[in-house]
């Protein structure tokens, strides 16, 4: 998993470095709180290790500016600092974080503090593809009730308006512009039939880009 | 519970079996460790001095704050203890025993920087 970890102390940074590697990590090690929201910016790690006390931004301002991220919600934070009162400890979850450890650190208690992230990281993971496919399904679900409205409350009328434009197209007093007028009619009344069926046999809906700004459902159709 | 989070008062100038318990047993980091705080400390040092000298509580408790997360991860109980107190006197900004914490505390690092520079000298010498 990628790690950013921020720590002003040289120290610290390499002790906890080096032990997030033997865990088989990737640590991006940073020296204080404004490189840290640099590299959350740059390479969007799933976890921040974040020291509380660091000159200029400190780790409780870096973790509100992750929440307020897009994305920055599922991001797991954990704080390890000195500061282990109780009222630091709520001050710090007010902030955002996930969670906290005190220094010093020992290799075994980061990489317990570190498999918990991993469990929330994938339980975060697991519950948005369950949103996106739900979202899915919901949306399929809508497009399968547009169908059955469409073909409801379009192929009658359409039906009315093709029998009678095919009786006049077989009127022999009909002028000729009469009949082109009733030939344009019925093509187009027969296009809007295709739509209405192709919507309905629709497998795979996929929307695609309208107009720049919008998105439509694609139909396959060809435009003329 | 980490070995450090709680210092006795009498446990010596450092806890070999606890800093190697910090590096997970690693002698090689260890020694790089000890070299990065023989390098870092003098710095934090200077920068308690500095506070105390201008009288400014709040630079000073961020100085001792730093300090004391420094020497924790030495596994350096008296010195640990020393800048938490000079932090707790920073806090409740009471000066005048803030400054006969600091000279304690320079005292300690002094005797740990003794220490552990022997330390380094046996594991690469």
């Amino acid at each position: 998993m990628r790690i950013v970890l921020a720590d002003d102390s040289d120290v610290t940074r390499r002790i906890l470095s080096a032990a997030l590697a033997r865990f088989g990590h990737e640590v991006i090690a940073v020296a204080d709180g404004e490189q840290a929201w640099a590299a959350y910016e740059q390479h969007r790690p799933p976890m921040m290790i974040l020291d509380w006390q660091m000159p200029g931004l400190d780790g409780l301002d870096v973790t509100r500016r992750i929440r307020g991220a897009p994305e920055g919600a599922d991001v797991f934070v954990l704080m390890v600092t000195g500061r282990d009162a109780a009222s630091h400890l709520t001050d710090a979850l007010a902030a955002g974080v996930d969670d906290y450890l005190s220094k010093p650190a020992t290799a075994e208690h980061l990489a317990a503090r570190v498999r918990i992230a991993e469990v929330r990281i994938e339980q975060t993971s697991a519950r948005r593809r369950a949103e996106e496919a739900l979202a899915k399904a919901q949306w399929l679900a809508g497009i399968g009730h547009t169908a059955l409205a469409l073909q409801h409350e379009i192929n009658n009328p359409l039906m009315a308006l093709l029998t009678h434009a095919q009786l006049l197209s077989e009127d022999a007093e009909a002028t000729p512009d009469v009949r082109a007028g009733v030939t344009t009619i019925m093509a187009q009344a027969r296009r809007i039939a295709d739509v209405v069926r192709r919507l309905k046999e629709l497998k795979e809906p996929q929307a695609v880009e309208y107009l720049g700004t919008s998105r439509m459902l694609d139909l396959g159709a060809r435009r003329s | 519970m980490p070995p450090m989070t709680r210092p006795a008062a009498d446990v010596g100038v450092h806890d070999l079996p606890a800093l190697l318990a910090l590096v997970g047993d690693d002698e090689e980091l260890m020694v790089e460790i000890i070299e990065l705080f023989l390098r870092e400390y003098p710095r934090l040092m200077g920068g308690i001095r500095d506070a105390v000298t201008a009288g400014d509580v709040r630079a000073l408790q961020f100085s001792a704050h730093a300090m004391k997360g420094s020497v924790g991860n030495m596994a350096a109980p008296r010195a640990y203890k020393a800048a938490m107190d000079l932090e707790t006197y920073a806090r409740a900004d009471q000066l005048r025993p803030a400054r006969d914490a600091a000279k304690s505390l320079e005292h300690e690092l002094s005797l740990l920087h003794d220490a552990l520079a022997s330390l380094v000298a046996r594991r690469t010498g």
